[in-house]
Formats: structure tokens, C-alpha cells, sequence
């Protein structure tokens, strides 16, 4: 849309003549923009004039519809702010139109008219689609440039390549001014590291994406453990971890919760605040102590780290164990072997095979006669 | 093929080619412009064998002539196996090898030789009469190695010594001893129990063993309610019973010759007076309709106060399978829980303490881990005894509150029961079993202290059936 | 340009290389902050770099010609930095040639300088032959007795030395904890395996179980305990392991590798029994990519008419 657009205004420019109207003229362009028809400005003078030209299409009026030029030029005498200068030039401007023959008028109003036709749908206000992907049919207006001589070369330049990597040496380069010149400023704001308190008990965490939008960036996260909580009893502090069910980790035995409802980190770190002052003030509530309610485990799957078994640990006791192990089963060999008890399994096969062949009936073999 | 030929037909007439002066061959089978079917290859003047071509220059193809497999006729795949026939085959059971060498040194086993604690460690064999008893009950299972040795032999462990001397100790005392057998896989709970059985066989006592407690429950026997039991309906399975009657006769022939009945029963399909033998009780039981009234009269004489019975082991195979809610429906399409099946509920009441034996016995249940349900409340409450027989009351499993599958009447079987834990074997005893092992032709090495540690240590630490299966069941060259 | 030059040397070379366009990436590097301000990341008080003082330069350089000339004498041949220096080596041969040298075997070892490392290093395309016989003058100088060796060759031929001396890196000899335990570990495929070794009575756990507990093949046991097995060293130890990845075949044989480690911190002696075992060098094989146009690795689609 935007390209032919654009070539339609450059053919007729082009069947123009530039050399006389300068393009900046307001009423000029006003006839061929492409833009949106728009209210006149309050700031903006009306029916201002370039000197050097001597046809003009007087703006628009809100809500008025003239019939021809001449119309146009009462009406906007009519004006009072107009000041002097402008009221002359319109005058002037409406002698030479009435003084014009009626054909040439006809055919001034008959071009103006056919180039207002052919342009309404251009003029008319592009709104971007809502409902659309990403507004993927607004039309970018900063693509069309003036393209006439864009890949003309001079010969007087580097190649687009060449300043694509000047490009990346300066960003190296800008790069390594911050490492050197900036980054140690950061030692500036070092904090020491100081453990928490006896009372502060939560552990609050957050998240943050380096300035980029996420939506996960509001997402404030506490972490505590209910017997830290001096203040209650032992009854109490179960109560409290019945009351965080899921939430509660038996394993670790601390309640862990979170909150991203709300816009800000702010204000979800106080929701869980809030939260927290509640349970805890209904964990103190003596009406109903949850002693008779089982803590509720199912949420969690325990993991069981297999351990190294602590009777292998040497120690002399431990050697003394085992070399006498060793040297019973030694001597019990030994002993075995002088007796000869001690088994072999292929000694015995063999026997085994050949007792059986000796216990075969015994077979007739022919013999020479000598 | 078709798809092209119709396009084609339908984008230009049959004629449309030859007009253009496109060269048609002449050969190119013309079709019904509009016809779908494939074109046929046949050609349209087939060449016939006639006059025409006696020219053998000109070479003719044989059309639609194909090669022809003579089928044979039915093949004789042999006669298909019998109903029954390949189950029979899976349950068979072999106990002797004639191939492996026999063993100089292993003894019979007799009446004392199970409660000796000298003899821990060693090999002993099963004599053929207590071969038949244990047969007859189903004590020997298809998965052990009977069938690798010589005779049927069996290790005496530590534990088997404890258990022996508990039931003896039980009759003694004229008590009952209730013991659930637990452990690891293949660690040696059933053959724990069928030394259990051997014991009483050769000791005269009487044997009422469940080989197996998933059969009660699975669905697979008949079942029927017994009439006048409500709150809740028991169901006895008749065709069950008779087989447990024929096992229990053939495996206590003898006793139950010699015993005598204390009462009359004459509810019973052949009336039995006072002063017969139980045996011909037993006999009573011919048909399955009658058999649920001869067990009840059996394990009633068996129970009789004052008449001098032998003591009672009742053992069974496979404890959680009964622990749960049972394939079976009542009339009302409910699940029927196992605990309401008669037979298991005769066993469950001596396991939980309810039946007295008159001379004392044993109640002895083997669980399993590898082809067994898992029963949470079982295993808590197995637990939870174990945790009481070693005084160790603070590492006492507790309840879960918020699961749900616990299983009130299970635990109340399991609440007073012993739990023994058949354990992995000790090097001494591990290289009782490799000497027996290598002396039987079965394993090719020395047997000595490094080559038994070695075995012991691929057994996961001495779990027998493991070691079983690192030493013999496995190829090595 | 890159840095400002504050010597005649740094001069020269800004010279150079305004003359002789370097890449990029040699001037970015050349820019790169020297290792004393690479203090300025931490957290502890850091004062930011002096400001240049271009009277204090200007100083520096004093001009003794009228016109710029080259402080090289070879600045205008293709290679002028490794030609000041071969020739500064020559010179140092001519003049220490004849102190007394050691025999090769007794030269401490040095891993010199690769062409290519060289020819980063210099920035210049030096050719493989010059840079050759270079090589062996830097030899020859190395041969030198080194308590007669003289500053001015150590200090030359320290620009032939790379960074990182492979020769130098000592092994780590492992010792057992106070526990009585080595730890080894191992890889196989995607598995790997830690192993501690003590001294016991061959029981083995596995993540906490026992061997037949993790592995339900009887031949993934065996090769977990293959080291002990092949040493015959079964009964006397015990093994603790942690295993994590893959699947049970590779977990079994990075168990190998981890206890023959551990095995070998207790008795260093048994290295050449473990290693006919197969036990001490990791199996590098891994799974092989699949290719594109492949069904699998290797698999090619089945053909198909058309």
C-alpha cells in the first residue's frame, strides 16, 4: 500500500513542475499528502501564502464544504484574525480567480475534485487493528523514504560492510571504557555482608530481569522457619504449620510462600506480611489448639540419601576384628587342605565321570584268535 | 496405475492424441474414457499358439502362466497338547537328577536332626516317605532347584534351628505358636516352611498346609455361600476343600488311621459314629458337594478337647494374597473380602490367636515379596511386631493418618502374631552349601574361604536363592 | 590506535600495525585489559586508571630523526617480529655458543611452542622452515648447563615456552581418609560411578543396596565387582558406592573402573593385574549419533522403487 502509494505521489510530482513549486509549500502539499485529513491547528495561521507562488488551494475549513476556490477565499475573508498582509493576498487572490473564465475555473475545480477522489482512501485515518497479531497491518510510515539515488556511490565513502564494522569496533571499544572507567565505580555501592538478626526471622526473595519487563518480576517470595518464631509455644508453632499446609516443608521445617498478585513487589511483599501476622495471630487463637489434627504430610515425597554405614569405619577395634576373621578362615582352609576335606568341583567331575564309565557293564570285545 | 490412466482419460478424449499427431502406440490398451478400473495387461489379440507362430524367429511370451507350489497336504504337526497338559508340565516337579554325583556325606534327615544347633550349616536329605508327604501337600515348588542334585537335600540354617525350636517349645507348652515368615526375594521362606512341614511329618504331627493363598482367592474355584451365616455371609469352596482333603489324607495317612473320632456326625453324606477312625471321615469326602461338612467335622475332631490329638501345624504359602478384598462376588455383585472365604477364615482365626489346638501346633505364613500384592497394613503391622519383638518401641512405624488402603481386619489377624525374619545366610553356612554344591558336580571351582566370600558377596551378602543363581543357574565355562 | 603506545617499542608497533592492518580480533585483544585490572570486577575500594598525561608521552618519545623511522632494521620484511627475534637468537648463539652443554637426556624438559602457537603469538604468517630451524637454535640454547645458562638466554628463550608446561603437572597421589577409605570413580556411557574402598569383609552396597538388589543380572554384578574378583581381593574389602545414569549395563562397568580406581590407592602394586583385567583405562565408547537421512546411526531407509 505504502509503495504504491508512494509511487503515485512521485508520478505526479514528477508531472509537475518542481522547479517552480517548491515542495515545502503547506497548500500544496496539503492537496497531495497522503497523510489523514486533519483539523486545522489553532496555532497555525490560516491561508498563509508563499510569496513566490501564485496559485494556492486555500485549507480546508472544519465542517465546510465549498463549492469552488472562490467561495473558499469570502469565506476565509470573512475571517477576522486574518491580519493585513494575508487578507491583501487573499483578496488579490480571489481578483485573479474571479477574473478567470469560467471554463478554466471549471476545470481547476474538476482536477481538484478527481485528485481529492483518488486520495480518500489514503487520507482516511489508518487505525491500527487490535485485534490483530502483534498490529501487524499498521503501516510503518518511517519506511517510506525517498528512495530516488539511495544506492547511488560516490565513490568517496567505505563500503556499507566497512562502516558496519567500524560500528563493532566502536561498540567494542565503548565496551571496554565501561570495564575500565566505570565498572570500578561500582565498588562503591559494596555492602557487607551481614547474617540476619535473631528477629528477623523472614526471608524475603525477588526477582528482577536487569531492567527488562517480565512478568515475573513482581513475584516476591518468603521464606521462614515457625520454630524461630520465639514468641510461640511449641502447640502454637504446630498450629502455624498445619495452618500453612502445602507450604509447610517437614523435611526442611520451614513454610515457604509466595505472592504475585498484585502489581508491584511492594505490594505483594506486604500482602505476605499481612498474610504472615494472620496465621501467626491465629496460630496464638487458644479456641482451638489443632492438637487433635495429624500434621499432613502428602504434599511432600521424602528423600532418603543412602548413608555410609558407620561399622565399616576403621579404627583399631575394626582391624582387630578383621584380621582375626581372616585368619580363621585361613587356618580353617589350612585345616581343610591338611585333611584333605577341602573340595575341588573339578577334581570331583572328574572322578565322578570316570566312576561311571568303570561302573558300566562289562561288553564283549572280540579278541584275535592267536 | 488406474489413477493415471482415468486422469488421463478424462483430460483428453482417446482420440485427441492421434489428431494432434501425437504418436500413439498401437499396442497401448484402449479404455471407456470414463472407465475407474485399472487397465487389464492383458493384451487385446492374445497370441495364440497357432499356425502363425510356428516362426520360431519371432519369439512368443508365455502369458499368465505361473509357477505352482504343490501344497502338501495336512502336515503332521503332532497331536496338540492335552487340556492340562502344559500346566501339568509347568508344575512338574523333579527332585532327583541322575546326573549329579552323589554326596557321601549328607545324612537323612530324622526326627531331631531340624532342632539340632550343631548341625547348623550342614546338608541333610529328605527321606522317601517324607518325599511322598511333601509332595502330597505341595511343599515343593517348580522354581526350586530340586531338580539340579542327586536326592532332595535341604541346608539347616540358624533360623530354621529357631523356628523348630519355637514349635517345639509351643508344644510343650500346649500352646500355639503363630509365625509370619518374612524376608527378601528368593531368601528362603517357603523352603523355611517345608522344613517347618518336615519337621512335624517326621515329629507325627498332623499337616494342613495352603500351598499356595492366591488359589483361594483368585476366583478360580467354586464358591457358594453357607447357608445360616449372616453378618457377614461366609462362602465355602467345595471343590477346594476336597483337594485339600485328598492332600491333607495322603499326607497324614498314617495318624489319621490310628486317631478316632470322639463324635458322631451324621450331617455328613456317609454317617460316622463315635470311635471311627478319622480316616474314614476323610473318605467321607468323595464328591465336592460334600466336602466343605467333612473339613468342618475334621477340624472339629482335630480340635476335640481331651482326646489325646497329635499337635497341628497349618501352614501356608503366600500370606498377602489373603489379606486383601478377594476376586469373588456376592449375591449383590459386592467384592467379597478374603476374610469372609471359610477356609481362609479358619486360617486367619488360628493366626490371630482364635483356635487352640488341643495339644499345641503351630500357625505358620510364608509372605512373598516377588509375585505378592503389597498390603500396607500388612506390612505396618509386620513391622510394627518386629519393632516389638526387638524392644525397640521409639523406632515403632506408626500409621500414616491420611492414607487411606489401611485394612482394619488385617491388622487384627497380625496383631499378636510372631514375626521371624528369614535372613541372608552366614558364610559358615554358605560354605556348607558350595561344598554340597561342588560335591554334587555343580560348581567347578576350590571350594575354599575366597571362592565361598566371592558367591556370598554376588548373593547380595548371602541371600540364597541369589547366591543360587550367581553359582548354578548361571552359564560359566 | 588499540592501546596508546607510551614506549618506542609500543610505538613501533602501533606503527606496524597502522601500517599492516591487523584483524579485529588481534586489536580487540590487544586492547583487553591486562590481569592487574581484572581487579576491577570485585567488590573491594579499586581506583579507576590514571589519566593519560600526553605532556609525560610526549616526553617519552624523543624523536631523535626528523622523520618517523622504523625501530626495526627488518620492519619492512614480511615477517619483521620473528625475524628481530631469530636473528637476537643467532646473536645469542654466536656469543654463548661455546659454554658447555648437557647431554639431551638430561635436559629438563620443555613443551616449545607450536607453529601455530607461534605464528598466534607473533600475529605474523611465519613459515614452517624458518621457524624450524629457529627452533632448533632455541634447542641448542636450551641444551646450555643450566647454572652456566646466562639471563639474557633464559629471558629469549622463555618466548618459545608455551603457557601451560605439560611436564611440569605433578599426579595427585590419592590417600585414604581417616575412615580407612579410598575413593575412586569411574565412567562407562552415560553412567559414572563413585567408589569407596575399605578395608572389610567383601560386602558391597550400591546406592545402599545390596549388589543383588540394584543389579538383577548376574552378570551386572560380576563386572561391578570384576577388580576385586580379578585381584583376588574379594573378601577383603568392602565397597560403598554411589552410581547415577544411564542404564544398568554401563552403571555395572563404571562401578569396575571406580573400585579398580579406589583399589589402586590401597595397593598402587596391583596397576598391571588390574590393567590385563581391563580395568584401568575407561571405555571412551558412547553412543553414536544418529545422521540425518538415517534411520539410526547406521540404518539406512529401506529402498523403495520410486
Amino acid at each position: 500500500m505504502a509503495s504504491a502509494a508512494n509511487s503515485l505521489r512521485l508520478c505526479l510530482r514528477a508531472s509537475r513542475k518542481i522547479s517552480v513549486r517548491p515542495a515545502a509549500s503547506p497548500l500544496l502539499r496539503r492537496a497531495l499528502t497522503t497523510t489523514a485529513a486533519q483539523c486545522a491547528r489553532p496555532g497555525r495561521k490560516k491561508g498563509w501564502k508563499d510569496p513566490s507562488d501564485n496559485f494556492e488551494f486555500p485549507e480546508p475549513y472544519e465542517g465546510k464544504a465549498f463549492n469552488d476556490l472562490g467561495e473558499q477565499l469570502r469565506y476565509s475573508l470573512e475571517n477576522d484574525e486574518l491580519n493585513e498582509a494575508d487578507r491583501a493576498a487573499v483578496q488579490q487572490a480571489l481578483a485573479s480567480w474571479e477574473n478567470k473564465p469560467n471554463e478554466e475555473k471549471l476545470e481547476e475545480q474538476q482536477i481538484i475534485k478527481e485528485i481529492d477522489k483518488e486520495f480518500a482512501p489514503l487520507r482516511a485515518p489508518v487505525r491500527a487493528r487490535h485485534n490483530s497479531f502483534w498490529n501487524a497491518e499498521e503501516q510503518d510510515t518511517d519506511l517510506i523514504t525517498d528512495e530516488v539515488g539511495e544506492d547511488d556511490f560516490e565513490e568517496n565513502d567505505m563500503m556499507a560492510m566497512g562502516h558496519a564494522k567500524l560500528e563493532e569496533h566502536r561498540e567494542y571499544r565503548e565496551y571496554a571504557r565501561i570495564a575500565v572507567w566505570e565498572m570500578p565505580l561500582l565498588s562503591k555501592f559494596t555492602k557487607k555482608f551481614e547474617p540476619p538478626k535473631e528477629n528477623e526471622v523472614l526471608r524475603f526473595r525477588y526477582t528482577t530481569y536487569m531492567g527488562e519487563f517480565h512478568p515475573a518480576d513482581r513475584k516476591v517470595v518468603v521464606e521462614f522457619a515457625p520454630r524461630d518464631l520465639s514468641e510461640l509455644t511449641e502447640v502454637q508453632q504446630s498450629k502455624l504449620c498445619k495452618l500453612a499446609g502445602a507450604r509447610y516443608n517437614p523435611e526442611k521445617q520451614t513454610i515457604k510462600m509466595s505472592c504475585e498478585k498484585f502489581e508491584l513487589p511492594a505490594q505483594n511483599k506486604r500482602w505476605l506480611g499481612d498474610t504472615i501476622a494472620r496465621l501467626i495471630t491465629a496460630a496464638k487463637d487458644p479456641t482451638d489448639t489443632f492438637e487433635d489434627i495429624p500434621l499432613d504430610t502428602r504434599h511432600h515425597k521424602f528423600k532418603s540419601i543412602p548413608k555410609y554405614p558407620k561399622e565399616w569405619y576403621m579404627s583399631e577395634q575394626r582391624k582387630k576384628e578383621l584380621l582375626a576373621q581372616r585368619e580363621e578362615s585361613l587356618k580353617l582352609d589350612m585345616k581343610k587342605r591338611r585333611t584333605r576335606e577341602l573340595i575341588d568341583g573339578v577334581k570331583l567331575i572328574e572322578q565322578g565321570v570316570l566312576s561311571s564309565v568303570k561302573e558300566k557293564e562289562p561288553v564283549a570285545v572280540r579278541v584275535k584268535a592267536r | 496405475m488406474s489413477a493415471t490412466n482415468c486422469l488421463r482419460c478424462l483430460g483428453r478424449p482417446a482420440v485427441a492424441g492421434a489428431s494432434r499427431g501425437v504418436i500413439v502406440p498401437v499396442f497401448a490398451p484402449r479404455t471407456a474414457p470414463f472407465s475407474t478400473t485399472a487397465v487389464q495387461n492383458a493384451m487385446p489379440g492374445k497370441p495364440q499358439k497357432s499356425m502363425e507362430h510356428q516362426d520360431r524367429s519371432v519369439r512368443v511370451y508365455r502369458a499368465g502362466k505361473k509357477m505352482k507350489i504343490k501344497k502338501k497336504g495336512n502336515l503332521d504337526r503332532g497331536k496338540p497338547p492335552a487340556p492340562g497338559e502344559r500346566k501339568a508340565f509347568r508344575k512338574k516337579i523333579v527332585l532327583s537328577n541322575d546326573n549329579a554325583l552323589p554326596v557321601p556325606w549328607v545324612t537323612e534327615m530324622v526326627a531331631g536332626s531340624l532342632s539340632d544347633r550343631k548341625q547348623v550349616g550342614t546338608i541333610v536329605s529328605l527321606p522317601p516317605v517324607l518325599q511322598d508327604q511333601l509332595r502330597a501337600t505341595e511343599a515343593f515348588q517348580p522354581t526350586q532347584t530340586w531338580g539340579l542334585f542327586r536326592k532332595p537335600s535341604t541346608l539347616i540354617r540358624q533360623e530354621s534351628v529357631d523356628l523348630i525350636g519355637k514349635m517345639e517349645k509351643a508344644v510343650e507348652n500346649k500352646e500355639t505358636a503363630r509365625i509370619v515368615l518374612t524376608g527378601e526375594k528368593i531368601s528362603g521362606k517357603s523352603t523355611m516352611l517345608l522344613q517347618a512341614q518336615s519337621h512335624a511329618y517326621l515329629n507325627n504331627w498332623i499337616v494342613i498346609h495352603f500351598p499356595d493363598a492366591q488359589e483361594l482367592i483368585n476366583g478360580s474355584t467354586e464358591y457358594a455361600p453357607i447357608p445360616n451365616t449372616e453378618n457377614p455371609t461366609l462362602y465355602m469352596q467345595q471343590n477346594y476343600c476336597l483337594k485339600l482333603l485328598q492332600s491333607i489324607k495322603k499326607a497324614n495317612e498314617k495318624i489319621f488311621a490310628k486317631l478316632l473320632s470322639v463324635s458322631s456326625h451324621s450331617e455328613l453324606p456317609q454317617n460316622i459314629t463315635v470311635n471311627q477312625p478319622l480316616l474314614s471321615l476323610i473318605n467321607a469326602a468323595k464328591e465336592a458337594e460334600g466336602a466343605w461338612p467333612v473339613f468342618q467335622a475334621l477340624w472339629s475332631e482335630l480340635n476335640a478337647q481331651g482326646a489325646n490329638r497329635p499337635p497341628i501345624l497349618l501352614s501356608m504359602d503366600n500370606l498377602p494374597h489373603i489379606m486383601k478384598i478377594s476376586e469373588y462376588r456376592s449375591a449383590s455383585f459386592d467384592k467379597i473380602h478374603a476374610h469372609d472365604l471359610a477356609l481362609v477364615k479358619l486360617f486367619t482365626d488360628a493366626l490371630g490367636g482364635n483356635a487352640r489346638f488341643p495339644s499345641g501346633g503351630a500357625v505358620i505364613a510364608a509372605t512373598n515379596r516377588n509375585n505378592g500384592p503389597r498390603i500396607p497394613s500388612m506390612e505396618l503391622a509386620l513391622k510394627q511386631r518386629l519393632a516389638v519383638q526387638n524392644g525397640d518401641s521409639e523406632g515403632m512405624p506408626v500409621k500414616d493418618p491420611y492414607f487411606k488402603g489401611y485394612d482394619e481386619r488385617v491388622e487384627k489377624v497380625l496383631k499378636t502374631v510372631e514375626v521371624m525374619e528369614v535372613n541372608r545366610i552366614g558364610k559358615k553356612e554358605a560354605r556348607g552349601l558350595m561344598e554340597y554344591w561342588a560335591a554334587s558336580g555343580l560348581l567347578r571351582t576350590t571350594v575354599d574361604e575366597q571362592a565361598v566370600s566371592e558367591k556370598w558377596t554376588l548373593g547380595g551378602g548371602g541371600v540364597l536363592g541369589e547366591m543360587e543363581r550367581a553359582a548354578l543357574l548361571t552359564m560359566k565355562i | 590506535m588499540a592501546s596508546i603506545p607510551t614506549t618506542r617499542r609500543g610505538l613501533a608497533a602501533a606503527m606496524r600495525g597502522a601500517a599492516r592492518p591487523r584483524s579485529l580480533e588481534q586489536q580487540f585483544q590487544a586492547m583487553r585489559l591486562s590481569a592487574k585490572c581484572s581487579r576491577c570486577l570485585s567488590t573491594e575500594s579499586f581506583q579507576a586508571a590514571p589519566e593519560i598525561d600526553s605532556e609525560k608521552i610526549q616526553g617519552m618519545i624523543q624523536a631523535r630523526h626528523a622523520r618517523p623511522v622504523p625501530v626495526s632494521p627488518s620492519y619492512f620484511s614480511r615477517t619483521s617480529r620473528f625475524n628481530d627475534s631469530y636473528l637476537a637468537l643467532d646473536k645469542l648463539l654466536r656469543i654463548y655458543g661455546n659454554l658447555p652443554i648437557i647431554p639431551p637426556n638430561a635436559v629438563e624438559r620443555v613443551s616449545w611452542k607450536t607453529l601455530d602457537d607461534f605464528r598466534h603469538a607473533v600475529g605474523e604468517q611465519v613459515r614452517a622452515t624458518d621457524y624450524v630451524k629457529c627452533l632448533a637454535i632455541v634447542k641448542r640454547l636450551h641444551q646450555i648447563h643450566p647454572k652456566l645458562k646466562p639471563a639474557p638466554v633464559i629471558q629469549a628463550l622463555n618466548d618459545f615456552k608455551r603457557s601451560v608446561q605439560a611436564f611440569k603437572n605433578e599426579t595427585v597421589k590419592q590417600q585414604l581418609d581417616k575412615y580407612g577409605r579410598s575413593l575412586g570413580n569411574g565412567r562407562r556411557k552415560s553412567s559414572s560411578a563413585r567408589a569407596w574402598l575399605v578395608e572389610g569383609n567383601g560386602e558391597v552396597l550400591v546406592n545402599g543396596k545390596t549388589l543383588a538388589d540394584y543389579f538383577g543380572r548376574v552378570h551386572d554384578r560380576e563386572t561391578a565387582v570384576w577388580a576385586l574378583h580379578a585381584t583376588g581381593r574379594m573378601d577383603k574389602y568392602n565397597v560403598w558406592a554411589r552410581v547415577e545414569g544411564g542404564g544398568t549395563t554401563g552403571q555395572a562397568e563404571a562401578l569396575t573402573l571406580a573400585i579398580s580406581r579406589a583399589l589402586m590407592v590401597h595397593e598402587p602394586a596391583l596397576k598391571p593385574a588390574l590393567r590385563r583385567a581391563g580395568c584401568v583405562t575407561r571405555d571412551p565408547r558412547r553412543v553414536e549419533r544418529k545422521k540425518h537421512g538415517r534411520v539410526k546411526a547406521r540404518k539406512r531407509p529401506a529402498w523403495v522403487k520410486r
